[in-house]
């Protein structure tokens, strides 16, 4: 079920109903939680509900195990059974006609012919989040960060929570999972943050992403055509396309789980304000970034030993990170991408240098900051080529064309889709105005003008949005 | 709770008045405002009209007849009133329009997609949806009622159908129609690219449904219409002996294979504009078209 469908539409009013009036017990309410998490995921393919159902089972077991057994050797050998398991099913799932794949080519470059054997695997929706989700669960209950959960309901939900299911924030169990203990009683003040994120989100996704979508496809499966300035427009398209699409979920994530109760942690905040790579990935997909953070980098050693330590953590950090997103060579080296941009401020010690939003104390920022910014802007745009393009050969190609395109001011009519892309260049700087005007808050539903600037984006979303022509999340698929 | 529901229903009332206000607008640009963007905007925008030849379908009349071909030396007026996207059921309403707007025409010829046979068939009109700012129009409401499966909110609903069917009908053409931009006085376009792939096909489904079919030929007896359906080429299609069998038992002359050569495609199911002429040729042949 898609946030900005006419099903979510019904879903989300009715279990809101039934959650404050009908089931007000905890218990009952965390029953509901759970059984309309199993609705929203199975209206995909019930099947997945089977594999969902497993996880919980496998890593609430480990979790009870793991509380009896006082034994160093038998809690490591059960965490090692939990990281086998959530590995593996992402690894069989995701990985697998990757590995294959990869290993018949390997042999028939040195002339050994292999039959394909790739098998028909569906991936299911969300399993990068949820089996993330589930581990950092087994991790912290064997470090004894948190206490195990004797309550299946419970720690089903947490693992289902329908509104961050299939694509994030990837919750910490520390976080999540006791707010699921807790009596919860109705919170005006946090349902209206949730009501205001959900139509900022939306906004991102149905007017932005969306959008933006029609014309980074029409780009990039026609890049051969292209001029330099179109292709530069459509990886800077992309680059909104997928920061509106993902933030947009995210935000409707979060503000979907407060109409319940629940706080999430934060996903975005205003990553194209950065001021370099470090700080563009303090503030780009922090759940993720924070969990390679705490459950890989940090165990690595961290920024601890020697400066060739450190780089080798950076850069397994950001291969891996770039892995996680899809069984595809692209990824890792879009992650290899952003470990080579981190390099220099590793190097002179300056990746913790920028912590605040930039022009903190002023209306626009300096021209260094500002430089600074579309620098960062740059970069990232660059690596996003790869994550964007369907094969290396394909990014490497396209930024070929991009610097050997005879007509570089021209910009394109796209004659796949029959116009030129004239509404995104004002629906871009519209998101980037409200973005930094409110760039210290959480939406732009807050302060002096907040009801204009509602009015102002509920008529952008209903005569700019698509709603019928819209893409999936992006993040799904990962 | 009292206080958010307050908040919501507070919301609710101003999103509703927004989307009236919206559709009152748009509404009224695309039919007040003159200029022609589409053909449907055409037909609300003339009557009385005399045709010697009205072709009536998808992007494969809009693309495949050549209109101009046919009047050239001649003293033959036809017009190509095929809409990208469209299906028969839009098809069926496009021919109501101009019969009831009083466009003469010696023959209509329709052309058929193979997809307008399909068994189960959803009652939709994403396909063109150029018709939704006309909802009002009792032969349009009629005409929907009997075929939209979203009938209610596509008329009813404010401002629905300009959100449903944003792509064709959304701000975008909006903005195009308030600017003026008109478009060229040809009906026909004639697509330039070739079909670069010679393994390309169209794979026929082999089971079809010819209800409406028969509906569009009751109206036309009732109307005194001189119909002829046709269907156009496709690129390499297979599997196509249980279609030619249906269309023979249902009077449509089919062209499915009538062309061969990849270079006179576009993609699978469109020609461009040289097998477009090729294509006129024929029907100018097999159907007389020329004095």
């Amino acid at each position: 079920m898609l946030f900005n469908s006419f099903d979510f539409l019904v879903f989300l009013p009715t279990v809101f109903v039934l959650y404050w009036f009908v089931f007000k017990k905890r218990q009952n309410q965390n029953i509901l939680v759970l059984i309309a998490s199993y609705v929203f995921y199975g209206w995909w393919d019930w099947r997945f509900l089977i594999l969902i159902f497993i996880s919980t089972i496998v890593d609430y077991s480990i979790g009870v195990l793991l509380d009896k057994q006082k034994k160093n050797n038998r809690r490591k050998y059960l965490l090692w059974v939990s990281l086998s398991f959530n590995l593996g099913l992402l690894g069989f799932f995701k990985y697998f006609n990757f590995f294959i794949d990869n290993w018949i080519e390997a042999w028939s470059s040195i002339g050994v012919v292999m039959h394909e054997s790739s098998l028909n695997i569906i991936l299911p929706v969300g399993i990068s989040f949820y089996t993330f989700q589930t581990l950092s669960y087994s991790i912290d209950v064997y470090k004894n960060k948190l206490k195990p959960t004797k309550n299946i309901v419970a720690f089903a939900s947490f693992v289902s929570f329908f509104p961050q299911l299939v694509a994030g924030p990837i919750e910490r169990a520390t976080n999540l999972l006791p707010q699921f203990y807790k009596k919860r009683t109705f919170n005006y003040d946090l349902a209206i943050s949730g009501v205001k994120l959900i139509l900022w989100g939306l906004f991102k996704k149905v007017v932005i992403a969306d959008n933006c979508a029609i014309y980074v496809n029409e780009i990039f499966d026609n890049y051969q055509g292209q001029s330099s300035l179109t292709l530069i427009l459509g990886a800077v398209y992309f680059a909104f396309q997928i920061y509106g699409d993902f933030s947009g979920y995210s935000d409707i994530a979060i503000g979907t789980s407060r109409l319940f109760g629940f706080n999430l942690m934060r996903n975005f905040n205003y990553p194209y304000f950065s001021r370099d790579i470090a700080e563009f990935w303090r503030r780009w997909h922090i759940s993720l970034s924070t969990w390679f953070r705490d459950y890989v980098y940090i165990p690595l050693g961290g920024s601890r030993g020697s400066k060739w330590m450190q780089i080798r953590n950076v850069f397994v950090i950001f291969l891996v990170s770039g892995f996680w997103h899809g069984a595809n060579w692209t990824f890792v080296i879009w992650g290899g991408l952003n470990a080579l941009f981190f390099l220099p401020l590793l190097l002179t010690n300056k990746n913790r240098k920028h912590i605040n939003i930039s022009a903190q104390n002023s209306l626009l920022p300096s021209f260094k900051e500002f430089l600074q910014m579309v620098l960062t802007f740059c970069l990232t745009t660059f690596a996003w080529i790869f994550f964007r393009a369907n094969s290396v050969n394909d990014a490497i190609a396209y930024i070929l064309k991009l610097f050997s395109s005879q007509n570089l001011f021209h910009i394109d009519y796209l004659s796949g889709i029959e116009r030129y892309s004239f509404e995104i260049a004002f629906l871009i700087p519209i998101l980037c105005f409200f973005e930094w005007i409110y760039r210290k808050r959480e939406t732009p539903f807050e302060g002096r003008y907040k009801n204009v600037n509602e009015a102002v984006i509920l008529i952008l979303l209903l005569i700019f949005g698509q709603f019928t022509n819209h893409s999936s999340f992006i993040y799904f698929q990962f | 709770m009292k206080r958010f529901f307050k908040y919501i229903i507070w919301r609710i009332a101003v999103l509703i008045l927004v989307l009236i206000l919206l559709d009152i607008l748009f509404t009224s640009i695309y039919s007040k405002k003159k200029g022609i963007r589409n053909k449907i905007e055409y037909v609300f925008q003339n009557s009385k009209k005399n045709y010697d030849y009205i072709f009536l379908g998808s992007s494969r009349v809009e693309y495949h007849i050549d209109t101009e071909l046919i009047d050239a030396d001649n003293n033959t007026r036809s017009l190509n009133m095929g809409v990208s996207g469209q299906d028969l059921t839009e098809t069926f309403l496009l021919l109501k329009l101009l019969i009831y707007k009083s466009f003469k025409a010696k023959k209509y010829f329709i052309q058929l997609d193979e997809s307008d046979f399909s068994l189960v068939k959803e009652k939709s009109f994403i396909g063109a949806s150029y018709f939704m700012p006309y909802v009002d129009n009792n032969e349009v409401k009629n005409h929907l009622e009997k075929y939209d499966d979203d009938f209610i909110l596509d008329t009813k609903a404010p401002f629905y159908r300009y959100m449903n069917y944003g792509y064709k009908i959304g701000y975008r053409e909006l903005l195009l129609k308030l600017n003026n931009k008109n478009r060229r006085v040809s009906f026909y376009i004639g697509l330039k690219p070739v079909l670069k792939d010679n393994n390309a096909s169209y794979l026929f489904k082999e089971k079809y449904n010819n209800d409406l079919l028969n509906e569009i030929k009751s109206f036309a007896k009732e109307e005194n219409v001189a119909l002829v359906f046709f269907t156009s080429p496709y690129y390499n299609p297979q599997k196509t002996v249980k279609f030619k069998k249906f269309a023979k038992q249902n009077n449509i002359n089919q062209y499915i294979d009538s062309i061969k050569k990849v270079e006179y495609f576009k993609d699978s199911d469109h020609l461009n504009y040289l097998g477009a002429r090729i294509f006129t040729e024929m029907l100018i042949r097999d159907f007389n078209l020329k004095y």
